[in-house]
């Protein structure tokens, strides 16, 4: 970025003095910038501010995402730093009665899987007016009236090597909301790449009708309708509509929703009601208090304290 | 964006979950990425690891939706930026390593390259090229995908100024760019 407050003198053609655009209105340069005009349809002068934006937001790149396992390193060398005495994922305790909170924390994560699941096929529909919406807006928003939490110390983080030793301890498992998501984006990437035929996102809905019957404490429907997802991958890979290229991601995302979907049953079973396993919108506790609207700093510095 | 599910999936990954971890960073490294590659180029992908360290050291404190979440590691971002850059300006000038420019050769002309190629790297060096403030403002703008107001914030500036500067460095860009259709008609007529 230059320094300076105008260009360097060899970079600008002379042109540029003949091509002053006309003035537009600070709405429109928002449009611009967010890529929701295109060049047909921006102001005459501007139709190059279309194209730049056009061409500095392709589509992903899969170099783009080539650092994952390492960032994914790091993240399990500092949790499990932060972790000195592991908790068991999915476990709830036992004896514990189910709160209202709990409760409602439950509801949001039955709605927010049926809201994953909609939103990676594409069927998105509308919440009804007083139900899934407003219960998760209700959350998030109640989390957005928290005063501030401390900004977290760097000091005292750990080491962070290149490759850290992996699997000493079993890994975090997905929880059944998590699981479910993976899947869904598992099957739209591969949707994407043209490698699973669309009729797949079928499978989408026979995994969401398993979390919601399993949520719900219906155990044995939720195994029988597994067991038809499970068939329903196979048949699809033996038609060729699931190629084989995608049939490992998809058969691992099942099998991990199959692991998830099994860990909630036997924490529900675990806590004598059903239902009241730890979903995982729950995760952040019944008693968290709300949080505030916006993230806290990510280290001790405020932000634009540069200048 | 990950939508309707991004609540269970911080959850998750304030849990420990690594996958559900890996769902936040496939989301979002390739927006940080790109504006890192206007603000920083030659430790672009650096930046964006330690910033990611810094988010994962905050993560089980943070409370907010998506769109603070996006905010809060663009301006852990932006904070490894301005440190680089404190540090590039207090060191004596020395030729970067070959390797560090591997990749980062800009095209003779940008404006010609996004208009005729749409290339990518054409349009950052374009952004980048502006005045540091407003190139700041676009880069966060269009790469980052951040709202005026969560731009304000990152950048710890009021949502007017912030107006300002991407209204100032989109009709820089325009005139920019107008110059060298003209020139191309000029060529090619």
């Amino acid at each position: 970025m230059s320094d300076h407050g105008v260009l360097p003198s060899d970079m600008d053609p002379p042109d540029a003095l003949r091509c002053t655009p006309p003035g537009v209105d600070f709405g429109t340069i928002d449009r611009l910038l967010a890529g929701r005009l295109e060049e047909a349809d921006a102001p005459p002068g501007y139709e190059g501010v279309a194209e730049l934006v056009a061409a500095a937001t392709p589509p992903v790149d899969p170099d783009e995402l080539a650092g994952e396992q390492a960032a994914i390193d790091r993240f399990v060398a500092i949790a499990r730093a932060h972790s000195p005495t592991p908790t068991p994922r999915g476990a709830g305790t036992p004896g514990r009665p189910v709160g209202v909170k709990a409760a409602a924390l439950i509801v949001v994560a039955v709605l927010s899987i049926g809201g994953a699941a909609a939103a990676a096929t594409g069927r998105l529909h509308r919440p009804p007016p007083s139900g899934a919406g407003r219960t998760a807006s209700a959350t998030t928003d109640g989390r957005a009236a928290r005063p501030p939490t401390a900004p977290p110390s760097t000091a005292a983080a750990p080491a962070i090597t290149a490759s850290p030793p992996r699997r000493t301890t079993p890994p975090p498992r997905p929880g059944l909301a998590v699981a479910l998501a993976h899947f869904g984006e598992v099957l739209t990437t591969a949707q994407r790449q043209g490698t699973v035929d669309p009729a797949a996102a079928d499978l989408l809905h026979l995994a969401r009708d398993v979390g919601r019957a399993v949520q719900a404490g219906n155990g044995e429907d939720a195994h029988k309708q597994l067991a038809d997802l499970e068939r329903k991958v196979d048949e699809l890979i033996q038609q060729g509509k699931i190629r084989s290229v995608a049939a490992g991601p998809v058969r691992e995302a099942v099998a991990q929703f199959r692991a998830a979907v099994h860990r909630f049953r036997l924490s529900a079973q675990a806590t004598g009601s059903r239902g009241s396993g730890q979903p995982d919108a729950a995760a952040g506790g019944p008693e968290d208090p709300p949080a505030p609207g916006r993230g806290d700093p990510p280290d001790d510095r405020g932000s634009g304290q540069d200048r | 964006m990950i939508g309707s599910s991004f609540p269970a999936v911080l959850a998750a990954a304030q849990d420990g979950d690594e996958q559900a971890f890996a769902v936040l960073w496939r989301d979002l490294q390739p927006a940080v990425l790109r504006y890192l590659q206007v603000a920083a180029p030659p430790v672009a992908e650096d930046l964006a690891a330690d910033a990611w360290v810094s988010v994962i050291r905050g993560l089980g404190r943070f409370r907010g939706d998506e769109r603070a979440f996006r905010g809060w590691l663009f301006t852990a971002a932006r904070h490894r930026v301005v440190d680089w850059r404190r540090q590039v300006a207090r060191r004596p000038t020395q030729p970067l390593p070959d390797g560090l420019l591997v990749g980062w050769v800009a095209p003779d002309d940008p404006a010609a390259a996004v208009l005729e190629a749409h290339s990518t790297r054409a349009a950052y060096q374009l952004i980048a090229e502006l005045p540091h403030d407003q190139a700041e403002v676009l880069a966060l703008r269009i790469l980052g995908g951040l709202e005026v107001a969560e731009v304000a914030r990152v950048m710890g500036r009021r949502p007017g100024a912030v107006r300002a500067l991407a209204y100032r460095g989109t009709r820089r860009l325009a005139q920019r760019l107008e110059a060298a259709r003209v020139a191309g008609r000029r060529v090619t007529g």
